[in-house]
């Protein structure tokens, strides 16, 4: 299932939170937004969840997600959202059941296999002991799997991640990116992301769009849209481009001070000193 | 999409060698995963508490029945049994038209109040919630004092018609101004209900202050009251509490997916707001009953919720209906404790369930030590 947009725009009380964006991820594919803080990539994928009004034309699977109905959206796209509600009480069981909902009837109850959905799900995700937890009690990694879970067993084809692991440490993080590429193999599924870490955007993605302050500034592969001009122009940082044998891109901050450019200071601190040397408070070699 | 519900993700998956679900699809499933159920212990225990509650209940008083006798009346009371009873005329009165519509009444207040309370916390999310949020109490006090005041209204049927159309009058408002301001957040209505509810005190407290020779008919009615039901109360309430009691556990499963939010709701198909409006005007309908024919009984619709949530669990689907039961049992106990601690005066009813539920939730919290 693709998700297909062109020129979309998003305007909120006069100021332009997206300017005519063009997108378009195919079934199977990772599809990553990268930009700096308030670039507007949280905002584009609440435009194909279905929650933000917008201009423009946006297709799932050919049909614009905000005419269609909560429920059939919610069949066709799921979201993990950047920083889940944790229900106090709720156990992790009821909480992955939840993602059932698009398929439970208004006023109904869950079917047979809407729980051996979540049974097979908690089974994928390493989840099964966990069952009867409360996922307050959880760590982050846990509730972060659980959280997925949930997206899973809603069986959209597409699936919306924004900052799926800001809250987690690099172990965690790597796992939890890992198992997301490993589901979207097996169910082939449309991964669309928003993740502000470039090294890991540049890692897992087959495709990444570039967003600065609403406007589309580059798309393509990782290695083509993100070297260390394109990042210094946008984010206004050093870094260094490390390219991986798979096409993967790996961006390490490079210090904008660095131990040249000290040796450099260091050096016209001490010819200004030596051809001033009887100045009071100079320092004498 | 709509054939992918009965087409196991085996079938639709193009990568059958992967394992995981794949493999999965063919294996026994995990016996008893724990999906939040009410369980028939807590369905027994919480029928079980409220027969006793109500057996309780007409058992006890000033006119020293046998509760042999009373057992063999109420055997006898069901359908196609007849029982010699041995009760003299006036004693079925006192049973029949005093204690008996007593008891059947602080059931379904008590009852009412809780599911009530129960539904509030889950639409708003808050704990703190109660039956007399959005000026619903406010409202009703002032259409029961000006009632008293003017019309003489303590002992006609005309107080719990004013009480309720005073509660719906305060919601009413409380809405309207709620969704004049615009947001649709559940705290902006909270927000307009306290507002509301300040401005209705006011004018209650000036209508009370200009006839002062019915203040005590006006506390007494505030402090809330089983004391002067009959069957025409139990009949006035009835229709609006079952409506009311079938439209909020109808949405047990969906209270429970409001508990991660409005917006994740939103992404999980269901209409919040939608979800939200309905609830509410049902819980507002069960309260403004309630009130209507016992007054302001605080504390039932937070403590016996509370209760249940920490001993039986956190999802709606356990809370509502257990709170029916449960709160109706509590409630009958309650109206017990009034009407004989200080026998043969009456104590307010709101008294004793603040005088003990107060320390009884104290303790559950503390023996249970889960976050609310």
């Amino acid at each position: 299932m693709n998700v297909v947009i062109q020129s979309l725009s998003v305007h909120i009380d006069g100021s332009t939170l997206l300017d005519t964006i063009d997108l378009r991820a195919e079934a199977g594919q990772w599809v990553t937004l990268i930009g700096p803080n308030g670039a507007g990539k949280s905002t584009l994928l609440r435009v194909i969840g279905g929650q933000q009004p917008a201009t423009g034309s946006v297709t799932v699977d050919g049909a614009d997600p905000r005419h269609m109905n909560r429920r059939e959206l919610a069949r066709r796209v799921a979201v993990v959202p950047q920083q889940p509600v944790v229900p106090i009480g709720t156990t992790v069981t009821d909480y992955v059941l939840l993602g059932r909902t698009p398929y439970i009837g208004y006023l109904g109850v869950e079917s047979a296999r809407d729980v051996a959905v979540v049974t097979q799900t908690l089974d994928r995700l390493d989840l099964s002991s966990f069952a009867g937890r409360e996922v307050s009690t959880l760590s982050g990694g846990e509730f972060q799997r659980t959280v997925l879970a949930r997206a899973l067993v809603q069986e959209a084809p597409v699936l919306l991640l924004d900052e799926p692991t800001a809250a987690l440490d690099i172990g965690h993080e790597q796992r939890v990116m890992e198992l997301v590429d490993q589901l979207r193999h097996e169910r082939r599924l449309t991964v669309i992301s928003a993740i502000h870490d470039l090294t890991v955007a540049g890692q897992f993605s087959d495709h990444v769009v570039l967003l600065s302050r609403g406007r589309q500034v580059g798309a393509g592969s990782p290695t083509e849209v993100m070297t260390e001009a394109t990042i210094a122009a946008h984010y206004g940082a050093s870094v260094r481009i490390l390219h991986g044998d798979d096409g993967s891109v790996a961006v390490v901050p490079a210090r904008i001070w660095t131990p040249a450019d000290r040796a450099v200071a260091d050096a016209e601190q001490d010819s200004e000193l030596r051809a001033n040397p009887a100045r009071p408070g100079g320092i004498s070699r | 999409m709509t054939s992918t519900r009965d087409v196991p993700p085996s079938t639709r998956s193009p990568d059958r060698s992967d394992g995981g679900v794949e493999q999965g699809a063919d294996r026994p499933f995990t016996p008893g995963l724990p999906v939040a159920r009410l369980s028939w212990r807590w369905w027994l225990a919480g029928w079980g508490c409220l027969i006793a509650a109500v057996l309780l209940g007409v058992m006890i008083g000033p006119a020293g029945l046998a509760p042999s006798t009373i057992l063999r009346a109420l055997i006898d009371g069901l359908p196609g049994v007849s029982l010699d009873t041995g009760l003299t005329e006036r004693q079925a009165a006192v049973l029949w038209q005093i204690r008996m519509p007593r008891v059947v009444l602080g059931a379904l207040v008590g009852g009412a109040l809780s599911l009530s309370g129960a539904a509030y916390q889950g639409t708003f999310r808050n704990p703190l919630a109660d039956p007399y949020l959005l000026g619903v109490a406010a409202g009703a006090g002032l259409g029961a004092t000006v009632a008293i005041a003017y019309f003489g209204g303590s002992t006609t049927l005309l107080l719990p018609l004013a009480a309720f159309g005073g509660a719906l009058v305060g919601v009413a408002a409380t809405y309207t101004l709620g969704r004049s301001i615009g947001g649709r957040s559940g705290a902006t209505i909270i927000l307009s209900g306290v507002a509301v509810a300040s401005f209705l005190t006011a004018i209650q407290t000036f209508v009370q202050q200009r006839n002062d020779d019915t203040l005590r008919d006006v506390y007494a009615w505030i402090l809330g009251r089983l004391g002067t039901a009959g069957w025409g109360e139990v009949l006035l309430i009835l229709p609006h509490l079952i409506v009311a009691g079938i439209v909020i556990l109808l949405h047990r499963r969906l209270l429970d997916v409001l508990a991660v939010g409005e917006a994740e709701a939103d992404t999980l198909g269901v209409n919040a707001g939608r979800v939200r409006l309905t609830v509410v005007l049902a819980a507002t309908l069960a309260t403004a009953a309630a009130v209507a024919v016992s007054g302001l009984i605080g504390f039932v619709g937070i403590i016996v919720p509370h209760t249940i949530r920490l001993l039986a669990g956190a999802s709606y689907r356990v809370i509502l209906p257990l709170s029916v039961l449960l709160g109706g049992a509590f409630l009958v106990l309650a109206d017990v404790l009034a009407r004989t601690l200080l026998s043969p005066a009456e104590l307010p009813i709101g008294v004793v369930t603040a005088f003990f539920g107060a320390p009884f939730f104290f303790v559950v919290l503390r023996t249970t030590r889960r976050s609310l």
